[in-house]
């Protein structure tokens, strides 16, 4: 059988896991596609080789999708996230003595609020510089949000910019202070001695759609099937990284050169959600660390992507009614549905939610969905 | 007219070396080269230049990315990608592998002959690189052949002349490439000795 030929960039980060997994573990070849994934140095060069057309379809920071679309790049281009590949997977950490003034002004890796609030504090007396991936990222929108929530002087704060595996080498070169990244460079920093987490970024938000499988709009108008056989594999993919007892061989695939080209123990620590916090070696267990393919995960929930766009909105320049519209029309449920219709069981009736909340109202206490400080985000269509 | 600052970021010499040679023939050019990707940001804005090519493997790239700043909004030391209109320049550049930040409000007609000798030099750089890769391929591939007709005349006690031709009929026969049959042929050696 010929298989369909999808060249798809990726950056080397632990949660490529879904689209490494559908090679790897052929669900991308069962359903007829060959998934050409290519490591890229840069955010950047997905963003304009999406635009031009020279990806089909990447792995995607959920934020990109929008700016993308809005034309915030070198070149505006629809960009439609159809499929979101996981939830979470970030940390914040910082130059391990900043952890320590941190930690004395009531720091915790388990308290999100106290964290917030030192942090606060530690910016009152000392400007404060964080390293994030890209501009356009959950990285920047989350940690804004904490630092805002927390009443936090934002004049005081500034963002820097460099790819996942090099921010920790611009907070050792003291560009930085703090950063948020994927896995595993937080868990690298951690290793390498001179750093220390800070907080699990689903800390913040227990439900930040991460990462998407952008895609770009008139390549699914040109090849509706392929793009549904290659959700469908991804779907497959992404519950095999979910499922207990995968995350072994998974940090083992994701850990060879072609892919992330890190330790396996190293990538493991974030699988599993057993987080090692300082050079010290203690442990924080966090469970929905990062969450692959279990109900609800995958699905491309317009409301989270309106939260995205509301978020980013006066950062990018844009009116807010503006940037939901575009973060309404490109997360795709429609794709979703048509492609997963048929073999996932009881798929949400609603496109929206009420953002903080579970889909089903689970009991407060468990509140598997919730911001930090508990706030609620309503949209309407 | 203010002379034009041109910053390179590249980690190889060679490459760099090239560019620079290329943007030369513009004598009223300055031209800067950066290696170093970490401390970018603040090299930039000391240097204030109108133009920076970097390559896309170059990880520096997302530090040039446009970042939301509560203050010092000013500090941006670059704008732009090339010219939004120009999306056949911009691929040009793409698949040579190279991508140009310029600031705002540079004329066109500066900018463009410098980026076009940029992605020709670039051109060239990876055609190089291609041919002595080819190259070097060739010559492990005629190491390899030299070793299967030597098994062939050890073992069966061949001419040189007829040791080639039995790998090139068993290549015709089998539809490969002579050199694939000399691999597979050193290859079970080396295990079966």
């Amino acid at each position: 059988m010929k298989l369909d030929v999808v060249p798809c960039g990726f950056m080397p980060l632990s949660d490529s896991a879904v689209l490494v997994a559908a090679v790897e573990m052929g669900f991308a070849a069962g359903e007829g596609i060959d998934l050409d994934l290519r490591r890229e140095a840069s955010w950047s060069n997905i963003r304009d080789r999406i635009a031009i057309g020279a990806y089909p379809v990447a792995h995607m920071l959920s934020p990109m999708a929008l700016s993308i679309s809005a034309g915030l790049g070198p070149l505006r281009s629809p960009i439609d996230a159809p499929f979101v590949m996981n939830l979470n997977g970030n940390t914040l950490t910082a130059r391990t003595e900043i952890a320590a003034r941190l930690a004395d002004l009531g720091a915790r890796p388990d308290d999100a609020k106290g964290t917030g609030a030192a942090l606060r504090d530690f910016a009152r007396d000392h400007p404060l510089r964080v390293g994030v991936p890209f501009p356009h990222s959950m990285h920047l929108l989350l940690t804004r949000y904490l630092l805002e929530a927390s009443g936090t002087d934002m004049s005081r704060v500034t963002f820097a910019v460099a790819p996942p595996a090099i921010l920790p080498e611009m907070m050792r070169a003291g560009e930085v202070d703090a950063f948020m990244v994927g896995e595993p460079w937080g868990s690298m920093a951690v290793e390498r001695g001179d750093a220390t987490i800070l907080l699990p970024g689903s800390a913040i938000w227990a439900a930040a759609p991460e990462k998407l499988l952008g895609v770009r709009r008139d390549w699914t108008d040109d090849n509706p099937d392929v793009a549904r056989r290659l959700i469908r594999a991804l779907y497959n993919a992404a519950k095999w990284c979910g499922a207990p007892g995968s995350a072994s061989v998974l940090a083992e695939i994701l850990a060879m050169q072609r892919y992330v080209n890190a330790p396996t123990e190293v990538i493991q620590r974030g699988l599993e959600g057993h987080i090692t916090l300082n050079r010290n070696g203690d442990q924080l267990k966090v469970p929905g660390f990062v969450r692959y393919g279990k109900a609800g995960v995958n699905f491309p929930w317009r409301s989270a992507g309106m939260w995205i766009g509301a978020q980013a909105a006066p950062l990018w320049g844009l009116r807010q009614s503006e940037a939901m519209k575009i973060a309404h029309d490109a997360f795709r449920t429609d794709i979703y549905r048509q492609a997963l219709g048929q073999i996932v069981p009881a798929l949400p009736a609603s496109s929206l939610k009420v953002e903080g909340t579970s889909q089903d109202g689970d009991a407060p206490e468990s509140r598997p969905e919730a911001f930090f400080d508990g706030r609620v985000f309503a949209f309407d269509a | 007219m203010k002379d034009l600052h041109i910053v390179v970021i590249d980690p190889d010499a060679d490459r760099a070396k090239m560019i620079v040679d290329g943007l030369g023939r513009f004598d009223a050019a300055k031209i800067t080269v950066i290696s170093e990707v970490i401390g970018l940001g603040r090299r930039l804005a000391e240097l204030s230049p109108d133009i920076v090519l970097i390559d896309l493997e170059n990880p520096g790239r997302d530090l040039l990315a446009d970042v939301a700043r509560d203050a010092n909004a000013t500090e941006r030391p670059v704008a732009m990608f090339v010219d939004k209109s120009d999306s056949g320049m911009m691929s040009a550049a793409l698949d040579a592998g190279v991508s140009a930040y310029v600031v705002d409000g540079l004329r066109g007609d500066r900018v463009k002959p410098v980026i076009e000798t940029a992605i020709a030099r670039f051109n060239a750089f990876s055609r190089l690189t291609a041919e002595l890769e080819a190259t070097k391929a060739a010559l492990a591939e005629r190491k390899t052949v030299d070793r299967a007709k030597g098994l062939l005349m050890k073992r069966r006690g061949l001419s040189e002349e007829d040791a080639y031709r039995l790998l090139r009929k068993t290549a015709m026969d089998q539809g490969k490439r002579v050199a694939e049959i000399a691999e597979a042929l050193v290859t079970t050696a080396d295990l079966l000795s």
